[in-house]
């Protein structure tokens, strides 16, 4: 055999060799792509089966759906001509029926599907209106708040048109609580901000909607709903402890101030002159007593006012 | 040595053990954050201490402090804490210039580089001042 005729037949050999590992590579990585589709199926159907797929919802986002909830049933009713009644109403026999439907609604777990959505525009002839009194306090506050922050009144949103329980969803699916909450008031306001019309800068409505946020975070906590503030909120959280220990060490100041000086002295009967001398000495550091510390006071004459005026 | 003016060494000291006080029975979870921010809102008192000659132990301080966090935060963070709340030198009188060097010389000792940092942070602070 010739040099070529070995080179051509060694080369040959190699490349069907090649071949034979690549098609058993490829075999072995269908095999293993199988064996991971299976062990994939048998974890999804064992947590299936266990209900784990679902992801476990934090007690924030329980207490805000079920705040969602009430809310939408006391702003949802059904029929036009209910409303009608409503308004005629009052705080009559038909307020109280439907305030009775709305809690048996409630407890069943029904809303009402397509149901008419009643904001306070719409109600907004009626004195004293009968969603304003049901809503929530805090979302009372919320509305107060925008609409005296002039937003474009005759605006309106798209309703809400499927059912009330796949808004929630959609609206919980969001993370953060002020996207959450605004994108809420904002569909039951029925009235957009329009921010170009009203040279309102976005970091001006950003500071709105917190403002409004803690305003109802502030409502939640004294109703001892939440565990915890959200964490768009962390910083009035601090505000708050720090608050806290400085009423503490103000106590700590006081009961050692009291242990230094005597009764007479503190109540200012004792007319010594070494006495008087003491209690000036010792005062209160600003940053414990006064919390307006840094700002002197303005020293205005009355009668100077007046006569200029 | 300076004397101490109107006997502030011992507002200081109930003060800062008010203060102390506070943190060490807050009934609810302290956190680092909240250590700092008082340690922000003390600024006026350290300032209102070096006016009136008051050599203040800054790391009996942080060490205080740290003991009332649950040792939370380690004294050293807030000993560089409490530095960073002092005073502008370029703002005091030549008095009280010498009262600080004396409260940043205890830490100087102990964490060596401190006043170079704080150095830097001042002369930039002038700088924007100016």
């Amino acid at each position: 055999m010739s040099v070529a005729g070995a080179l051509y037949s060694m080369v040959n050999v190699s490349g069907m060799e090649q071949n034979k590992a690549h098609q058993q590579h490829q075999h072995e990585q269908q095999h293993d792509a199988a064996l991971r589709d299976d062990l994939t199926w048998t974890q999804y159907i064992t947590n299936l089966a266990a209900n784990k797929l679902a992801p476990p919802k934090s007690q924030t986002s329980k207490v805000l759906e079920d705040f969602l909830t009430r809310l939408s049933e006391e702003l949802y009713v059904k029929g036009e001509e209910r409303i009608r009644e409503r308004l005629k109403g009052g705080d009559g026999e038909m307020g109280k029926d439907l305030a009775f439907q709305s809690r048996n609604l409630s407890k069943e777990g029904k809303v009402p599907d397509n149901g008419l959505v009643v904001s306070n525009g719409d109600l907004a002839g009626a004195e004293p209106t009968l969603a304003r009194r049901q809503v929530a306090p805090e979302l009372n506050a919320a509305t107060a708040k925008m609409e005296s922050l002039s937003f474009a009144g005759n605006q309106e949103v798209a309703r809400p048109t499927g059912p009330v329980q796949q808004l929630h969803h959609e609206i919980i699916a969001g993370n953060r609580w002020i996207d959450v909450l605004w994108q809420f008031i904002a569909a039951h306001q029925k009235r957009v901000v329009d921010p170009d019309r009203l040279g309102i800068e976005p970091s001006e409505r950003m500071d709105i909607q917190v403002e409004l946020i803690r305003q109802m975070a502030a409502s939640y906590e004294k109703l001892g709903m939440l565990t915890r503030l959200p964490d768009s909120l962390s910083e009035a959280r601090e505000l708050k402890v720090v608050d806290d220990i400085r009423t503490m060490a103000l106590v700590y100041v006081t009961r050692s101030l009291m242990d230094v000086a005597s009764p007479s002295e503190i109540a200012g009967d004792d007319d010594d002159e070494s006495a008087r001398k003491k209690r000036r000495t010792i005062e209160f550091p600003r940053s414990v007593v006064s919390p307006y510390e840094g700002i002197s006071p303005i020293d205005v004459n009355p009668m100077e006012l007046l006569l200029s005026v | 040595m300076f004397p101490v003016l109107n006997r502030y060494d011992e507002v200081f000291q109930i003060e800062m053990d008010g203060w102390c006080f506070g943190i060490t029975n807050y009934p609810g979870e302290v956190s680092a954050q909240v250590v700092h921010r008082v340690i922000r809102l003390l600024a006026s008192s350290f300032q209102t201490a070096v006016e009136h000659n008051v050599v203040f132990d800054i790391l009996d301080l942080a060490s205080k402090f740290s003991v009332a966090a649950r040792c939370l935060v380690h004294e050293q963070e807030i000993a560089y804490s409490i530095i960073a709340q002092l005073p502008n030198p370029a703002n005091l009188h030549e008095d009280q210039q010498c009262v600080l060097g004396m409260i940043i010389d205890k830490v100087e000792q102990k964490y060596p580089g401190v006043l170079e940092t704080f150095y830097k942070r001042w002369q930039i602070g002038t700088r924007e001042a100016a």
